[in-house]
Protein backbone atom coordinates (compact mmCIF):
# COMPACT_ATOMS: atom_id res chain seq x y z
CA UNK A 1 0.00 0.00 0.00
CA UNK A 2 1.29 3.46 -0.85
CA UNK A 3 1.92 6.03 1.84
CA UNK A 4 -0.84 8.39 0.73
CA UNK A 5 -3.25 5.50 0.58
CA UNK A 6 -2.34 4.52 4.14
CA UNK A 7 -2.86 8.10 5.29
CA UNK A 8 -6.31 8.27 3.70
CA UNK A 9 -7.19 4.99 5.46
CA UNK A 10 -6.05 6.48 8.77
CA UNK A 11 -8.13 9.58 8.10
CA UNK A 12 -11.16 7.33 7.81
CA UNK A 13 -10.41 6.07 11.33
CA UNK A 14 -8.50 2.89 10.51
CA UNK A 15 -6.01 2.73 13.38
CA UNK A 16 -4.45 -0.53 12.17
CA UNK A 17 -3.20 1.12 8.96
CA UNK A 18 -1.26 3.55 11.06
CA UNK A 19 0.87 0.61 12.23
CA UNK A 20 2.49 0.51 8.79
CA UNK A 21 3.54 4.14 9.10
CA UNK A 22 4.82 3.61 12.64
CA UNK A 23 6.83 0.54 11.63
CA UNK A 24 8.27 2.36 8.63
CA UNK A 25 9.44 5.45 10.49
CA UNK A 26 9.84 4.48 14.16
CA UNK A 27 13.58 3.87 14.03
CA UNK A 28 14.19 7.16 12.23
CA UNK A 29 12.05 9.16 14.63
CA UNK A 30 13.46 7.40 17.68
CA UNK A 31 17.05 7.95 16.60
CA UNK A 32 16.37 11.65 16.02
CA UNK A 33 14.75 12.00 19.47
CA UNK A 34 17.56 10.03 21.09
CA UNK A 35 20.22 12.25 19.55
CA UNK A 36 18.38 15.43 20.50
CA UNK A 37 17.41 14.41 24.04
CA UNK A 38 20.51 12.28 24.75
CA UNK A 39 18.38 9.86 26.75
CA UNK A 40 16.86 6.61 25.52
CA UNK A 41 13.87 6.47 27.85
CA UNK A 42 12.81 10.02 27.12
CA UNK A 43 13.41 9.54 23.42
CA UNK A 44 10.99 6.60 23.44
CA UNK A 45 8.35 8.61 25.27
CA UNK A 46 8.69 11.56 22.93
CA UNK A 47 8.70 9.37 19.81
CA UNK A 48 5.45 7.78 20.98
CA UNK A 49 3.92 11.19 21.67
CA UNK A 50 5.01 12.37 18.24
CA UNK A 51 3.31 9.45 16.49
CA UNK A 52 0.12 9.94 18.51
CA UNK A 53 0.09 13.66 17.74
CA UNK A 54 0.68 12.89 14.07
CA UNK A 55 -2.24 10.47 14.04
CA UNK A 56 -4.66 12.95 15.59
CA UNK A 57 -3.49 15.75 13.32
CA UNK A 58 -3.35 13.82 10.06
CA UNK A 59 -6.13 16.01 8.69
CA UNK A 60 -3.72 18.96 8.88
CA UNK A 61 -1.01 17.16 6.92
CA UNK A 62 -0.40 18.65 3.48
CA UNK A 63 -0.14 15.72 1.06
CA UNK A 64 2.24 17.65 -1.18
CA UNK A 65 4.84 17.70 1.57
CA UNK A 66 6.99 14.76 2.59
CA UNK A 67 5.30 12.78 5.36
CA UNK A 68 8.65 11.86 6.85
CA UNK A 69 9.66 15.54 7.16
CA UNK A 70 6.29 16.40 8.68
CA UNK A 71 6.73 13.62 11.22
CA UNK A 72 10.26 14.74 11.94
CA UNK A 73 9.12 18.31 12.56
CA UNK A 74 6.50 17.06 15.04
CA UNK A 75 9.10 14.92 16.81
CA UNK A 76 11.56 17.82 16.88
CA UNK A 77 8.98 20.15 18.43
CA UNK A 78 8.05 17.53 21.02
CA UNK A 79 11.74 17.22 21.90
CA UNK A 80 11.96 20.99 22.38
CA UNK A 81 8.90 20.87 24.65
CA UNK A 82 10.51 18.09 26.67
CA UNK A 83 13.80 19.97 26.97
CA UNK A 84 11.98 23.06 28.25
CA UNK A 85 10.26 20.96 30.90
CA UNK A 86 13.40 19.11 31.86
CA UNK A 87 15.43 22.20 32.50
CA UNK A 88 14.75 22.20 36.21
CA UNK A 89 17.67 21.02 38.25
CA UNK A 90 15.96 18.19 40.12
CA UNK A 91 14.72 16.54 36.98
CA UNK A 92 18.17 16.74 35.53
CA UNK A 93 19.56 15.05 38.63
CA UNK A 94 16.93 12.32 38.41
CA UNK A 95 17.89 11.65 34.80
CA UNK A 96 21.54 11.35 35.60
CA UNK A 97 20.80 8.74 38.26
CA UNK A 98 18.43 6.84 35.96
CA UNK A 99 20.91 6.94 33.07
CA UNK A 100 23.68 5.54 35.25
CA UNK A 101 21.43 2.75 36.47
CA UNK A 102 20.39 1.83 32.94
CA UNK A 103 23.89 1.79 31.57
CA UNK A 104 25.04 -0.52 34.37
CA UNK A 105 22.16 -2.87 33.80
CA UNK A 106 23.08 -3.45 30.18
CA UNK A 107 25.48 -6.03 28.89
CA UNK A 108 28.96 -5.10 27.67
CA UNK A 109 29.20 -2.51 30.41
CA UNK A 110 32.54 -0.94 29.61
CA UNK A 111 32.05 -0.53 25.92
CA UNK A 112 28.62 1.00 26.33
CA UNK A 113 29.78 3.46 28.97
CA UNK A 114 32.65 4.53 26.76
CA UNK A 115 30.33 4.99 23.81
CA UNK A 116 27.69 6.87 25.77
CA UNK A 117 30.32 9.13 27.33
CA UNK A 118 31.71 10.10 23.97
CA UNK A 119 28.19 10.43 22.60
CA UNK A 120 27.03 12.75 25.36
CA UNK A 121 30.32 14.66 25.41
CA UNK A 122 29.98 15.38 21.73
CA UNK A 123 26.30 16.23 21.82
CA UNK A 124 26.66 18.44 24.88
CA UNK A 125 28.68 20.81 22.74
CA UNK A 126 25.72 21.34 20.41
CA UNK A 127 22.37 23.00 20.97
CA UNK A 128 19.07 21.31 20.05
CA UNK A 129 18.93 22.79 16.57
CA UNK A 130 22.49 21.80 15.79
CA UNK A 131 21.90 18.29 17.14
CA UNK A 132 18.83 17.91 14.94
CA UNK A 133 20.59 19.31 11.89
CA UNK A 134 23.60 17.05 12.23
CA UNK A 135 21.44 13.98 12.92
CA UNK A 136 19.37 14.59 9.82
CA UNK A 137 22.51 15.18 7.78
CA UNK A 138 24.39 12.12 9.01
CA UNK A 139 21.49 9.68 9.34
CA UNK A 140 19.36 10.73 6.42
CA UNK A 141 21.74 12.63 4.18
CA UNK A 142 19.33 15.57 4.24
CA UNK A 143 20.10 18.78 2.39
CA UNK A 144 19.92 22.20 4.07
CA UNK A 145 16.53 22.73 2.43
CA UNK A 146 15.10 19.56 3.95
CA UNK A 147 16.62 20.33 7.34
CA UNK A 148 15.06 23.79 7.16
CA UNK A 149 11.67 22.19 6.52
CA UNK A 150 11.99 20.11 9.69
CA UNK A 151 13.37 22.92 11.83
CA UNK A 152 10.83 25.34 10.37
CA UNK A 153 13.45 27.96 9.54
CA UNK A 154 15.10 29.51 6.48
CA UNK A 155 17.43 27.38 4.40
CA UNK A 156 20.32 29.72 5.15
CA UNK A 157 19.66 29.36 8.89
CA UNK A 158 19.70 25.58 8.59
CA UNK A 159 23.00 25.83 6.75
CA UNK A 160 24.40 27.91 9.61
CA UNK A 161 23.25 25.33 12.20
CA UNK A 162 24.84 22.57 10.18
CA UNK A 163 28.06 24.48 9.70
CA UNK A 164 28.35 25.32 13.40
CA UNK A 165 27.60 21.73 14.40
CA UNK A 166 30.20 20.32 12.04
CA UNK A 167 32.80 22.86 13.12
CA UNK A 168 32.27 22.04 16.80
CA UNK A 169 32.24 18.28 16.22
CA UNK A 170 35.35 18.40 14.07
CA UNK A 171 37.17 20.27 16.82
CA UNK A 172 35.96 17.83 19.47
CA UNK A 173 36.89 14.76 17.45
CA UNK A 174 40.34 16.14 16.77
CA UNK A 175 40.81 16.87 20.47
CA UNK A 176 39.63 13.38 21.40
CA UNK A 177 41.72 11.95 18.58
CA UNK A 178 39.08 9.37 17.66
CA UNK B 1 32.63 18.03 -1.76
CA UNK B 2 34.51 21.04 -3.17
CA UNK B 3 32.28 23.55 -4.90
CA UNK B 4 34.03 23.37 -8.27
CA UNK B 5 33.67 19.58 -8.44
CA UNK B 6 30.09 19.83 -7.27
CA UNK B 7 29.44 22.10 -10.24
CA UNK B 8 31.28 19.74 -12.59
CA UNK B 9 29.26 16.83 -11.23
CA UNK B 10 26.06 18.74 -11.92
CA UNK B 11 27.31 19.63 -15.42
CA UNK B 12 28.25 16.12 -16.59
CA UNK B 13 25.22 14.28 -17.94
CA UNK B 14 26.54 10.69 -18.01
CA UNK B 15 26.54 8.67 -14.79
CA UNK B 16 29.69 6.73 -15.59
CA UNK B 17 31.68 9.95 -16.01
CA UNK B 18 30.18 11.33 -12.86
CA UNK B 19 31.39 8.38 -10.79
CA UNK B 20 34.89 8.60 -12.33
CA UNK B 21 35.00 12.27 -11.45
CA UNK B 22 34.01 11.62 -7.84
CA UNK B 23 36.42 8.71 -7.39
CA UNK B 24 39.37 10.67 -8.82
CA UNK B 25 38.55 13.77 -6.82
CA UNK B 26 38.14 11.97 -3.53
CA UNK B 27 41.37 10.03 -4.08
CA UNK B 28 43.34 13.28 -4.36
CA UNK B 29 41.51 15.85 -2.21
CA UNK B 30 42.51 15.64 1.45
CA UNK B 31 39.78 18.10 2.49
CA UNK B 32 37.01 15.92 1.08
CA UNK B 33 38.62 12.79 2.51
CA UNK B 34 38.55 14.36 5.96
CA UNK B 35 34.91 15.36 5.50
CA UNK B 36 33.97 11.77 4.73
CA UNK B 37 36.09 10.47 7.56
CA UNK B 38 34.38 12.77 10.05
CA UNK B 39 30.92 11.81 8.80
CA UNK B 40 31.86 8.15 9.18
CA UNK B 41 33.06 8.77 12.72
CA UNK B 42 29.89 10.63 13.53
CA UNK B 43 27.83 7.77 12.16
CA UNK B 44 29.60 5.48 14.60
CA UNK B 45 29.02 7.82 17.54
CA UNK B 46 25.53 9.15 16.84
CA UNK B 47 22.42 7.04 17.30
CA UNK B 48 21.45 5.82 13.85
CA UNK B 49 18.18 4.14 12.79
CA UNK B 50 20.08 0.85 12.37
CA UNK B 51 21.21 0.89 16.00
CA UNK B 52 17.67 1.68 17.14
CA UNK B 53 16.04 -1.08 15.12
CA UNK B 54 17.14 -3.68 17.66
CA UNK B 55 15.28 -1.90 20.44
CA UNK B 56 11.83 -3.25 19.65
CA UNK B 57 8.74 -1.64 18.21
CA UNK B 58 6.92 1.35 19.66
CA UNK B 59 3.64 0.22 18.09
CA UNK B 60 2.12 -1.74 21.04
CA UNK B 61 2.34 1.32 23.33
CA UNK B 62 1.14 3.69 20.62
CA UNK B 63 -1.75 1.38 19.79
CA UNK B 64 -2.81 1.31 23.41
CA UNK B 65 -2.93 5.08 23.51
CA UNK B 66 -4.70 5.37 20.18
CA UNK B 67 -7.52 3.17 21.42
CA UNK B 68 -8.13 5.49 24.37
CA UNK B 69 -8.32 8.68 22.35
CA UNK B 70 -10.47 10.73 24.73
CA UNK B 71 -7.74 11.00 27.32
CA UNK B 72 -5.09 11.82 24.79
CA UNK B 73 -7.23 14.38 23.00
CA UNK B 74 -8.29 16.12 26.17
CA UNK B 75 -4.67 16.26 27.33
CA UNK B 76 -3.62 17.73 24.00
CA UNK B 77 -6.46 20.22 24.17
CA UNK B 78 -5.31 21.51 27.52
CA UNK B 79 -1.75 21.76 26.31
CA UNK B 80 -2.70 23.57 23.11
CA UNK B 81 -4.98 26.07 24.81
CA UNK B 82 -2.18 26.87 27.25
CA UNK B 83 0.42 27.09 24.50
CA UNK B 84 -1.60 29.52 22.39
CA UNK B 85 -0.48 32.30 24.73
CA UNK B 86 3.22 32.60 24.17
CA UNK B 87 5.78 33.58 26.75
CA UNK B 88 6.43 37.02 25.26
CA UNK B 89 2.69 37.73 25.25
CA UNK B 90 2.53 36.96 28.97
CA UNK B 91 5.49 39.23 29.60
CA UNK B 92 3.95 42.04 27.53
CA UNK B 93 0.60 41.72 29.34
CA UNK B 94 2.23 41.85 32.77
CA UNK B 95 4.38 44.80 31.69
CA UNK B 96 1.31 46.75 30.46
CA UNK B 97 -0.60 46.06 33.67
CA UNK B 98 2.39 47.29 35.67
CA UNK B 99 2.65 50.48 33.60
CA UNK B 100 -1.05 51.24 34.05
CA UNK B 101 -0.80 50.61 37.79
CA UNK B 102 2.26 52.83 38.17
CA UNK B 103 0.67 55.65 36.14
CA UNK B 104 -2.57 55.48 38.09
CA UNK B 105 -0.70 55.62 41.39
CA UNK B 106 1.71 58.38 40.35
CA UNK B 107 -0.75 60.67 38.59
CA UNK B 108 -3.74 60.42 40.84
CA UNK B 109 -4.55 64.08 40.19
CA UNK B 110 -4.82 63.75 36.43
CA UNK B 111 -8.19 65.05 35.16
CA UNK B 112 -8.97 61.63 33.70
CA UNK B 113 -9.08 60.15 37.18
CA UNK B 114 -10.95 63.11 38.66
CA UNK B 115 -13.69 63.51 36.13
CA UNK B 116 -16.21 61.60 38.14
CA UNK B 117 -15.42 63.63 41.25
CA UNK B 118 -15.86 66.90 39.37
CA UNK B 119 -19.21 65.90 38.05
CA UNK B 120 -20.28 65.13 41.55
CA UNK B 121 -19.17 68.61 42.59
CA UNK B 122 -21.23 70.14 39.79
CA UNK B 123 -24.23 68.26 40.91
CA UNK B 124 -23.77 69.12 44.57
CA UNK B 125 -26.99 71.03 45.39
CA UNK B 126 -25.43 73.32 47.99
CA UNK B 127 -22.78 74.86 45.75
CA UNK B 128 -24.88 75.46 42.67
CA UNK B 129 -28.17 76.41 44.21
CA UNK B 130 -29.37 79.88 43.26
CA UNK B 131 -31.21 81.59 46.07
CA UNK B 132 -33.06 84.84 45.62
CA UNK B 133 -34.02 86.19 49.02
CA UNK B 134 -36.28 88.90 47.70
CA UNK B 135 -37.13 90.70 44.49
CA UNK B 136 -38.88 93.96 43.78
CA UNK B 137 -40.50 95.30 40.63
CA UNK B 138 -41.30 99.02 40.72
CA UNK B 139 -40.70 99.01 44.51
CA UNK B 140 -43.25 96.24 45.04
CA UNK B 141 -42.48 92.62 46.04
CA UNK B 142 -42.42 90.33 43.02
CA UNK B 143 -42.68 86.61 42.23
CA UNK B 144 -39.40 84.80 41.50
CA UNK B 145 -39.06 81.75 39.28
CA UNK B 146 -35.73 79.96 38.96
CA UNK B 147 -35.09 77.51 36.15
CA UNK B 148 -31.95 75.41 36.12
CA UNK B 149 -30.56 73.06 33.47
CA UNK B 150 -30.02 69.43 34.47
CA UNK B 151 -26.26 69.80 34.92
CA UNK B 152 -26.97 73.09 36.75
CA UNK B 153 -24.55 74.99 34.56
CA UNK B 154 -27.20 77.43 33.39
CA UNK B 155 -29.76 79.22 35.54
CA UNK B 156 -32.64 81.42 34.34
CA UNK B 157 -34.23 83.78 36.86
CA UNK B 158 -37.69 85.07 36.01
CA UNK B 159 -39.23 87.89 38.07
CA UNK B 160 -42.74 89.26 37.64
CA UNK B 161 -45.05 91.45 39.71
CA UNK B 162 -47.81 89.74 41.68
CA UNK B 163 -50.62 91.31 39.71
CA UNK B 164 -49.21 90.56 36.22
CA UNK B 165 -50.83 87.94 34.06
CA UNK B 166 -47.89 87.14 31.74
CA UNK B 167 -44.02 87.49 31.56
Amino acid sequence: MEEKEIISHCLKGDVESFEMLVKKYESNVLSLCWNVLKNKQEAEDVAQEAFIQAYFNLNRYDMRRSFKNWLYSIAYNRCLDRIKKEKSFFKFLKNVIREKKLSFDEENKEKRIEDSEMFSQLLNELNEKERTAVTLKVNEGYSAKEIAEVLNCAESTARVHLFNAKRKLKKMLEEMDV
Amino acid sequence: MCKFYKFLYWLIPIKRFKSVLIRKHFANCSKCQREIEIEDRLKKILITPDKVREEGSLWPKIKLKLYTPEKVESKQGVKLSFLTIKKWQWVLAVFLVLIVTVISITYKNLPIFQKSVEIKKDISPLETRVIVEFAKVKNKPAKVYIFQSKNRKMSIIWIEPYNSTGG
